[in-house]
């Protein structure tokens, strides 16, 4: 059993999203419970798993059906991807247990568990994503949770269904692209694994079909990501969206396609490929330092806080590729890093937005005025989402952030410094400006009566939990450091 | 050493956060109670404070180290002479306005009082934090919580003008942070290091360019906490707070961390050498001698206590930091001393005026005239503070203003010189008109019905002018405050020689 | 010429994917967008088998009881054909999927059209 654990933690929620929709039509109630147990199993594997490449210090490879690569499909478990699949179930399994009253009132009794299974299969895709070592593979894992994320998406409010057709042309060139470079690599190397690929390259980096490839996968992948400026698709798509897809959707997604980045770049790629030969990083890096900047004056800009959270999702996003540009280790640190802890920020701001939002029936921002007699949990937790979001220590984001600024100085990559240090202050209007409303100011009290739902235990221990967890990850920052820096491509840096 | 020791300066530390957890949980039904947090964790953290007294003095440092992030960054506590001076300061001070800010908002029923207490309380914490930290990282940190907790304290009026203050102080503040952490970020590049050394840790050698501009980027940081002109723009606004906060936080905890945050990089990063070959304490010097006279003169124009109050507060904060500048064992004692002899004088000076406020609802100096009849013991702990801060013994500010002028004499700088005692003449200009007309004017209506502030907000005010009397003559009782500060200027001068 | 002629795959996928981006940028109407998002694709797809293709070879099926040695020059290269099966698969599910979204839209809206739609969603 623990032999098969890397292709468990895969297949499992793809078979139980197929017995959660088969149960939900004669059950529906099972629905929300298959999906919890599921998602409680898959962050299981996911710690053991973790726990396992801390013990053994090595790479966990698994070979399905028992073929050996290259010809196989290899799944493997490394450094790298031990922490992004361990935080991906978890904040997964949490919003599952966090949003399900909102899906009840949101998706209505009859197609909830159409709901769980698209939810089950959108975590497929995240996990397969992390876990692969194949390309092709990869690709398909992409797919399906774009496919889980346009369903998931399209039974939004009025507008969704758009939203989501314009979100599924865009993620279409995204992933046409990808397949293009991953067709470029194979022309040249007639392999698709990933470690395969990195010997197998190693005396072709002349070659121009090389780069179109490496061009072809990092534009697909930008698209997928929301990488400024092909982020266009996001805030719409993650605004229309329903409350409980996008406290779904906005903390994983992207930046699990942040860390294929990474993988495809520097595991299957030489580190210095795409940062030195070719400086397509550093170009992408200088491109984002002047989106996270357009970003965060968008995010003043909204009345709507969802909306809001959306470009500061973008911003973010941002800040893992400035680290990867910086072009060192602590860069590169900092960029990991953020990975995990922004997954753990925004899945707090999103979740307590949710919240709020399920009691006001309003993302709006002057809905919010002096919210916070009534709700004090929510706006409190909120709140601290943002503090961490700005870098505000003793807050995960924060430590984050220092790598990421360690990395740049290091670097001598002073405009992406300018650009990360400005993006903070503007990141601070925001949520500075929400403490303001919803703590500064008094309310109107014209909906007091109405309003008497109370937010009930679960919700309430799931964010406290998010919160108690961005002060426990800053915390614990020295060990994950320590862990981060066992990657080994690091040591080519 | 026994080894517990080592966990006082994080009880110290932690007790504050624990205590707004309190506050919180206990919430509205239990004002009492909430309010009894308040002085429980108060009198834990001045207690844990003091009884590090003993082992600094014997020369020994506390260390307590927490995590470690990465090579040479650490969250780490150490408690060192300077250190010690600012968290007694601000820990003692917090144990006796923790009493006034009760009666205080009892007084006038404020609304919110849980979120204002707990915010209060989680300051405490910062500043106790800033004082004990080991290196710059940690104390950029409880630097920012500091920051973040003031600011529902100023903007807690909820009124328009007390948000339009509020985004200000958070506008430079936030601001400010940021040059800060490009600086370390800056330092720890050079040197694989932030940790605090007395004389100065970094090796300017080669990199002089590099380490002027890190000390700009200091000093837009720390400089606008500490309210060097022209940043000190936050502070006259944030005066709107309730004057509790004035006078804890806007005279001592905030401004004074960010004095205490600008000594340390001077003395314990650069350090006396680097600062005077990269000429860098003259430069700063004139801009803070600028500060001194600037704030002084604005001073005399307002007539509204707090705000003339706010702006004597930014020409005391220079006043310290010029002392360090001067590079010197005498004048560094001095600044040391200063900052205690500030801090006790001005929150005994914000306390008479909250408590004028809450007796009379009166804040300008020109309706001020004959109070001093109707509260006269709140009248004479305001002239002890005033005569104080001029300069007048027997009060504590002289003793720290005539090791300031020592200093300056010492090295031969009569320029500063003057600028001290030019000061002084117009702190004079400003602060004795107020304490004629108090008690030497007919007030203007005319009754002089002893109308004396509650018992909860005498006392206190009466304490702190008291112990402001008693420290002139024993500047080292209780606290052992000039000894702390002789070790800290000594172990910086260590090994120096001009 | 050469160039062109020797590797007229490549220039014939490039005109194809080109094509699709023009459908799906410039079209106002979501049927052809989809339209062009299918030629997209498609122009991947036949990049991938036109890769696997070589003159002269047979299909890679080896005849139990051939006694010499495999050479792989003589069979078509077989994986880009079976990665294509899912991408195949893929392309279908993304049709589906679009097609399910405009019928979606043309429910709401009574249109299919970008502009009206936007126009539409203004009003609110």
């Amino acid at each position: 059993m623990k032999a098969h654990w890397p292709i468990l933690i895969v297949a499992l929620p793809l078979i139980m999203s197929f017995v959660t929709f088969m149960t939900g039509i004669c059950y529906r109630a099972a629905a929300y419970h298959l999906t919890v147990i599921t998602a409680a199993f898959s962050t299981f594997i996911a710690i053991c798993l973790f726990i396992q490449v801390i013990v053994e210090g090595m790479t966990i490879s698994y070979h399905i059906g028992g073929w050996e690569p290259p010809w196989g499909i290899e799944y493997a478990v490394d450094h790298l991807n031990a922490l992004v699949l361990l935080a991906t179930s978890l904040i997964g399994l949490l919003t599952i247990i966090h949003s399900r009253k909102i899906v009840a009132r949101e998706i209505g009794g009859e197609k909830t568990h159409i709901f769980y299974a698209l939810v089950l299969l959108q975590i497929t895709g995240l996990l397969g994503m992390t876990v692969t070592s194949d390309v092709f593979n990869l690709y398909v894992l992409l797919e399906i949770a774009s496919f889980s994320a346009y369903g998931l998406i399209a039974v939004g409010r009025k507008g969704a269904e758009f939203a989501a057709l314009r979100y599924m042309i865009f993620g279409t060139v995204g992933a046409g692209a990808y397949l293009l470079g991953v067709g470029y690599l194979y022309i040249l190397t007639g392999s698709l694994n990933m470690s395969d690929l990195l010997r197998l390259l190693s005396n072709l980096y002349g070659s121009p079909t090389l780069l179109a490839g490496l061009l072809f996968i990092l534009l697909g992948l930008a698209i997928k990501m929301a990488a400024f400026p092909l982020h266009g698709w996001l805030p719409d798509a993650y605004s229309q969206a329903p409350a409980s897809t996008s406290t779904l959707l906005a903390p994983l997604f992207t930046k699990v396609v942040a860390y294929v980045i990474i993988r495809i770049c520097f595991t299957v790629f030489h580190p210095s490929f795409a940062l030195h030969t070719y400086p397509l990083i550093p170009i992408m890096g200088a491109i984002v330092g002047v989106g996270i900047i357009v970003m965060g004056v968008m995010a003043i800009a909204q009345s709507d806080i969802r909306r809001m959270l959306c470009y500061i999702v973008i911003a973010e996003v941002g800040y893992i590729i400035l680290g990867l540009a910086a072009g060192n280790r602590l860069g590169m640190i900092g960029a990991i890093l953020h990975i995990v802890y922004d997954m753990f920020m925004m899945a707090l701001l999103f979740n307590a937005w949710a919240t709020i939002y399920e009691h006001l029936k309003s993302s709006h921002i002057s809905a919010w005025r002096g919210i916070s007699k009534k709700y004090p949990l929510e706006v409190a937790t909120f709140i601290l989402g943002g503090l961490s979001v700005i870098g505000i220590p003793p807050f995960c984001g924060f430590f984050s952030k220092w790598f990421i600024i360690l990395g740049l100085v290091e670097g001598g990559k002073w405009f992406l410094l300018a650009t990360l240090l400005l993006s903070t202050l503007l990141a601070a209007v925001c949520f500075f400006r929400i403490l303001e409303q919803t703590s500064l100011t008094h309310g109107s009290n014209t909906m007091d009566d109405r309003s008497e739902k109370k937010t009930s235990l679960s919700e309430g221990v799931v964010l406290a939990s998010l919160s108690a967890f961005l002060i426990i990850l800053g915390a614990v920052s020295g060990y994950l450091v320590s862990f981060i820096e066992k990657i080994p491509f690091l040591g080519a840096l | 050493m026994p080894g517990y020791i080592t966990l006082l300066p994080l009880t110290a530390i932690f007790l504050p956060f624990v205590g707004a957890a309190l506050i919180i949980l206990t919430g509205e039904r239990k004002p009492n109670l909430r309010e009894s947090w308040t002085i429980v964790t108060s009198f834990g953290t001045f207690i844990a404070i003091t009884s590090l007294i003993p082992y600094v003095l014997n020369g020994q440092t506390v260390e307590c180290h927490i995590v470690e992030i990465y090579r040479g960054l650490h969250l780490k506590l150490k408690v060192d002479a300077f250190g010690l001076i600012f968290a007694l300061l601000s820990s003692a001070l917090w144990f006796i306005v923790s009493l006034y800010t009760i009666g205080y908002m009892r007084s006038l029923k404020e609304h919110n009082q849980t979120r204002f207490f707990a915010a209060f309380s989680i300051a405490m914490g910062g500043a106790i934090g800033v004082a004990l930290s080991a290196d710059l990282l940690t104390q950029y940190m409880f630097y920012e919580i500091l920051t973040v907790s003031t600011y529902p304290l100023v903007a807690h009026k909820e009124s328009p003008e007390a948000r339009r203050a509020g985004r200000k102080y958070l506008a430079y503040l936030m601001g400010g942070a940021v040059f800060i952490l490009f600086a370390m970020a800056m330092l720890y590049t050079c040197e694989g290091s932030l940790d605090f050394h007395p004389g100065g840790m970094i090796e300017q050698e080669g990199r002089g360019q590099l380490y002027r501009i890190t000390f700009l980027s200091f000093l837009l940081g720390f400089g606008t906490k500490a309210a060097i002109m022209p940043l000190h723009e936050w502070l006259p606004s944030a005066m709107i707070a309730p004057t509790p906060v004035s006078a804890l936080l806007h005279a001592v905890a905030v401004v004074k961390a960010g004095v205490f945050c600008v000594l340390r990089v001077l003395l314990y990063i650069y350090g006396p050498e680097s600062l005077k070959t990269l000429e860098l304490s003259f430069a700063l010097a004139l801009i803070v001698s600028l500060t001194i006279i600037g704030a002084n003169v604005i001073a005399i124009t307002q007539d509204n206590l707090k705000q003339r109050l706010a702006f004597s507060t930014i020409n005391n904060l220079s006043i310290i930091i010029l002392g360090a500048l001067l590079l010197n064992p005498v004048s560094t004692l001095g600044a040391m001393l200063h900052l205690v002899s500030h801090g006790f004088l001005k929150i005994t000076l914000f306390m008479c005026a909250g408590a004028i406020f809450v007796q009379e609802g009166k804040e300008m100096v020109s309706q001020m005239g004959g109070i001093g009849k109707k509260m006269p013991y709140t009248m004479a702990a305001f002239t002890v503070g005033a005569l104080g801060l001029i300069g007048i013994p027997p009060i504590i500010g002289f003793l720290s203003k005539w090791f300031l002028c020592l200093g300056a004499i010492e090295v031969q700088r009569t320029g500063f010189l003057l600028i001290f005692l030019t000061s002084a003449l117009l702190d004079a200009v400003y602060f004795l008109p107020i304490i004629y007309h108090a008690f030497f004017q007919r007030s203007v209506e005319g009754a002089n019905i002893n109308q004396e502030a509650p018992f909860l907000l005498l006392l206190p005010l009466m304490g702190t002018a008291i112990f402001s009397i008693v420290f002139f003559f024993f500047p080292n009782f209780l606290f052992h405050f000039q000894e702390l500060a002789d070790g800290a200027s000594k172990s910086i001068f260590e090994g120096w020689r001009k | 010429m050469e160039l062109i002629v020797s590797k007229f795959n490549y220039w014939a996928y490039i005109v194809m994917i080109l094509v699709g981006l023009y459908g799906m940028m410039v079209k106002r109407n979501l049927m052809k967008k989809v339209i062009g998002m299918n030629i997209f694709q498609w122009s991947i797809i036949l990049f991938f088998i036109s890769i696997g293709a070589k003159k002269g070879a047979t299909v890679p099926i080896i005849i139990k009881g051939t006694e010499h040695a495999v050479k792989a020059a003589d069979y078509i290269n077989p994986l880009p054909h079976v990665l294509m099966l899912t991408a195949i698969v893929v392309g279908v599910a993304t049709t589906g999927i679009a097609l399910a979204l405009i019928i979606l839209a043309y429910r709401r809206y009574r249109t299919i059209e970008e502009d009206r739609i936007i126009e539409a969603l203004k009003k609110r």
